[in-house]
C-alpha cells in the first residue's frame, strides 16, 4: 500500500516534470501575503500583473496564499520552486526572510520579492530581486497635488510605522507640497513604531482628527489598514484624503450625502512590478540585486499607460481634481522622469 | 449489551462517514469550480508527502491542542481557549528562554517547559474557577481569554521583549542552547513530535487508567451524581481546564525552539491550531490516541492544500471549507447518536 503510493507519486512527479519540458514556456509561480485575493491593495494588484504577463507574454502562471499567521511563506516559495517554476514571486515585505532562505536552496530558480526589505536581508543571492519602489517619487506628485488643492495652506500627513520605509512618504510628500505651494505647512505625526501601526484604524481616525483640527484640509496616510480610521474621520468631518499604495479613492465615498472625499491616491502599481520582472525573464535579462521602479518604469496594455508609481483617477475623485491641477501634475512627472526636479528619500535629504 | 456495542461501533463509525461526506461533497465543489475532484485529491495528498517535515511539524502542533480539547470534552468542558493558551505558553517560554538565556541548556529547557505549562494552565485556570464557582459558561470566558492573549502577545512583543534591532514586532532570537537543530531545512525533524505521541499515550493512560481521569469521565458523565458519589466537582473542573491550558501551551514549541528561532508577533497572533484542534478533537471522537490520527490528517489536508493550489488553482478555502463539513457531519452524528459528550 505504502510502496503503492510512494510510486504514483514519483509517477505522477514525472509526469509533471515531462509535461513542463515539452512547453517550453516560462512558468511563474507568485505567492500572495496573508489575505490573498480580495484585498483591493498589493495582492490584487499583483494578481493583475500576473494576468497580464499571462496573457501578453504567453507565459504559465500560478499561485497561492499562505494560511493565517503566514508561517508557511517559505514552504510554498520552496515547493513552487521544487515544481519547476523559472521565477518564484512573494508579494510584500513580510517575504523577505524566506525567499532569501529558499533561494539559497534552489540556486537554478528565479526569486523576486516585492517590497522587499533590503536592509534586513543581508546579502542578497545572486538569483534575488528586490523589487522596490520609489515611494518618495509617488509621494512628491501627491504631495504637489496636495500643495495645489489646499484652501487652508496647511496639509497633514500620517505614516504608519517609524522607519525608513514610511520616511520615504514622508519626505516626498513634504517636498512635492513646498514645491508646489512654498507657503504650506506639513502637518506630520506617526501612529506607532512596531507593525500594529499599520493595523489600527481607531488611532488612525484620532490622529487625523487631530490634524483636521489644527487646520488639515487635505491628509495623506501611508499608514496601511490605519489609513482607514482616516478616511472614516475624513467622511465624518468633510476634509480630503490621500489614499496610498493601491487605488483607495472608493474609501472618501460617503454615501448619504453622495459626496466623495478622496482627492487622489499614490498608486505603487505592483502589478507593473510585477508585469515587468517577468517580462525581464522572458527576455533573458533578469539580474539579480535590487531594482528599483520609479516613475520612468512603465507598462503600455492597449491605449493605457500604467506607470510604476501614479497618482489615482477614477470616477470617485474625478469631480475633486481639476483638469489644470492634473495637467501641472503630470508636467511634474515629466520632470522628475527627465532629472530636472529631485525628490528626497529620506527627512535628511530635504 | 448488544444495544452498547452498536452504539459504540456508530459512535467509531461516525469518523469515517464524516470524513467521506466531506471529501464527497468538497469533490463536487472542486468539480463546480471547474477542476478535476480526483486531481485535487492526488495533489493535496502528494503535496503534504513531498513536504512531509512540514505536515509532521503542523499535525505536532496540531496534536498537542487537540488533546487539550479532547481532555476537557471528557469533563463536559468545551474549551475553544486553546488558541489563548498556546500563545500565553509561547509567550512565557519566550520570555524565560530570553531571560535566563546564560544558563546551560539541560537546566534552562525543563525551566522553561515547567514556565509555559503554567502559563496556560492559569490560562485555564481562570475560565475553570469561574465555570466552578460561578457556573459561568467556559465557551465565553475561553473565547475572551484569547482576545486577551492576542493583546498580551501583541504587547509582549511590541514593546518590553521587542527584539530592539529589528523593526518588525518580535522576540530576539532564542538562546542556541534550546534550539533543536533543523536537519537541512526540512521542518519536522524535531523532537517534539515525539513529545506529542508521548503525550497522547499518556493522556490515554491518564483518562482511563487513573482516578482523576475516571473523576473526570464522571463529572463529565453526570456532575449530580459525581457530586453524590463523593467526587469533588468543582476541584476537577478547575483541574481539567488547568491540564488542559498546560498540555495546550506545549503547541507551539516546534515553531519557537524548532522552526523561527524566536517568537514573531505576526504569527503567532495569527495562529489558528486552537481552533482546528477542535475538529481534530472532534474527529478523534476525544480520544487520545485517534488524536494522532486526526491531527495528521487534518495536517495532510493543510499541507497539502498549499500545493493544490499553485498546482490547480483550488482555492485556500477549501481547507476550511472541509474542516466545516466535516466539524457540521460530526454534531450531526452525536445529535443521532444522543449525544453522550454534551
Amino acid at each position: 500500500m505504502k510502496c503503492g503510493s510512494i510510486f504514483l507519486a514519483v509517477v505522477l512527479l514525472l509526469s509533471v516534470c515531462a509535461v513542463v519540458d515539452a512547453q517550453k514556456k516560462y512558468s511563474i509561480g507568485l505567492v500572495f501575503d496573508v489575505g490573498g485575493r480580495g484585498d483591493k491593495s498589493f495582492n490584487d494588484a499583483a494578481y493583475r500583473g500576473l494576468e497580464w504577463a499571462s496573457q501578453r507574454l504567453e507565459v504559465d502562471v500560478s499561485y497561492a496564499e499562505p494560511g493565517p499567521g503566514g508561517a508557511d511563506r517559505e514552504n510554498l516559495l520552496r515547493r513552487m520552486a521544487r515544481s519547476g517554476k523559472d521565477l518564484v514571486i512573494g508579494v510584500g515585505f513580510l517575504f523577505t526572510q524566506p525567499v532569501v532562505a529558499a533561494a539559497r536552496d534552489f540556486p537554478d530558480v528565479k526569486f523576486a520579492c516585492v517590497d522587499m526589505d533590503v536592509g534586513s536581508a543581508g546579502e542578497l543571492p545572486p538569483n534575488v530581486v528586490a523589487l522596490t519602489f520609489r515611494e518618495h517619487e509617488g509621494s512628491f506628485i501627491v504631495g504637489a497635488i496636495a500643495g495645489m488643492k489646499t484652501q487652508t495652506n496647511k496639509v497633514g500627513f500620517v505614516g504608519g510605522m517609524t522607519g525608513p520605509l514610511i520616511e520615504k512618504f514622508e519626505a516626498g510628500y513634504t517636498a512635492g507640497v513646498k514645491y508646489a505651494n512654498p507657503e504650506c505647512t506639513v502637518l506630520r505625526v506617526y501612529a506607532g513604531d512596531s507593525p500594529v501601526a499599520f493595523a489600527d484604524p481607531a488611532r488612525g481616525y484620532e490622529l487625523a482628527v487631530q490634524l483636521n483640527s489644527q487646520g488639515c484640509d487635505i491628509i495623506y496616510h501611508a499608514a496601511g489598514n490605519t489609513g482607514n480610521g482616516v478616511f472614516r474621520a475624513a467622511i465624518e468631518r468633510g476634509f480630503y484624503v490621500i489614499g496610498v499604495d493601491s487605488n483607495q479613492n472608493y474609501l472618501g465615498y460617503d454615501s448619504a450625502a453622495g459626496k466623495n472625499w478622496s482627492l487622489t491616491s499614490m498608486l505603487k502599481r505592483v502589478d507593473v512590478a510585477v508585469y515587468l520582472v517577468i517580462e525581464d525573464l522572458v527576455n533573458n535579462r533578469l539580474e539579480g540585486g535590487v531594482r528599483e521602479y520609479g516613475l520612468k518604469d512603465f507598462v503600455k496594455i492597449g491605449n493605457e499607460t500604467y506607470r510604476a508609481l501614479d497618482f489615482a483617477i477614477d470616477d470617485y475623485n474625478r469631480a475633486n481634481l481639476d483638469e489644470e491641477t492634473v495637467k501641472k501634475a503630470n508636467e511634474i512627472i515629466e520632470k522628475i522622469v527627465k532629472g530636472e526636479i529631485k525628490v528626497p528619500k529620506s527627512m535628511k535629504e530635504l | 449489551m448488544p444495544e452498547l456495542d452498536r452504539e459504540e461501533a456508530k459512535r467509531a463509525a461516525a469518523p469515517i462517514v464524516s470524513l467521506a461526506i466531506a471529501f464527497i461533497i468538497g469533490g463536487i465543489i472542486v468539480a463546480l469550480i471547474g477542476k478535476n475532484p480526483l486531481d485535487a485529491y492526488i495533489s493535496i495528498f502528494r503535496g503534504a508527502f513531498e513536504d512531509w517535515g512540514f505536515t509532521l511539524f503542523w499535525a505536532t502542533s496540531l496534536i498537542f491542542s487537540a488533546l487539550a480539547v479532547a481532555i476537557a470534552f471528557h469533563c463536559g468542558l468545551f474549551n475553544i481557549g486553546a488558541n489563548g493558551q498556546l500563545m500565553m505558553g509561547a509567550l512565557a517560554a519566550t520570555y524565560f528562554s530570553l531571560r535566563f538565556s546564560g544558563v546551560p541548556g539541560a537546566i534552562l529547557m525543563p525551566t522553561v517547559v515547567f514556565a509555559a505549562l503554567c502559563a496556560g494552565a492559569f490560562w485555564g485556570f481562570i475560565p475553570g474557577v469561574l465555570k466552578a464557582k460561578r457556573g459561568t459558561n467556559e465557551v465565553v470566558v475561553t473565547i475572551m481569554m484569547n482576545y486577551i492573549a492576542i493583546s498580551a502577545v501583541s504587547y509582549a512583543l511590541t514593546y518590553p521583549m521587542k527584539d530592539p534591532g529589528s523593526w518588525i514586532a518580535q522576540s530576539a532570537p532564542l538562546p542556541e542552547s534550546l534550539l533543536f537543530p533543523r536537519i537541512g531545512n526540512t521542518l519536522g525533524t524535531d523532537p517534539m513530535v515525539f513529545v506529542a505521541i508521548l503525550m497522547a499515550v499518556l493522556s490515554y493512560i491518564f483518562l482511563w487508567r487513573s482516578r482523576m481521569g475516571y473523576e473526570l469521565r464522571a463529572v463529565g458523565f453526570n456532575q449530580l451524581a459525581s457530586a453524590h458519589s463523593g467526587i469533588r466537582v468543582n476541584r476537577i473542573i478547575t483541574l481539567t481546564m488547568c491540564l488542559s491550558g498546560a498540555i495546550a501551551a506545549l503547541s507551539y514549541f516546534n515553531y519557537l525552539f524548532a522552526y523561527q528561532y524566536r517568537a514573531i508577533s505576526d504569527v503567532l497572533v495569527g495562529t489558528n491550531v486552537g481552533f482546528d484542534a477542535i475538529t481534530a478533537a472532534l474527529l478523534a471522537n476525544n480520544n487520545p490516541v485517534m488524536v494522532l490520527l486526526s491531527s495528521l490528517l487534518l495536517a495532510i489536508l493543510y499541507s497539502g492544500g498549499l500545493t493544490a493550489q499553485f498546482e490547480l488553482g483550488v482555492p485556500s478555502s477549501f481547507y476550511l471549507f472541509l474542516e466545516g463539513i466535516i466539524i457540521f457531519s460530526m454534531v450531526v452524528f452525536s445529535v443521532i447518536l444522543g449525544g453522550k459528550n454534551d
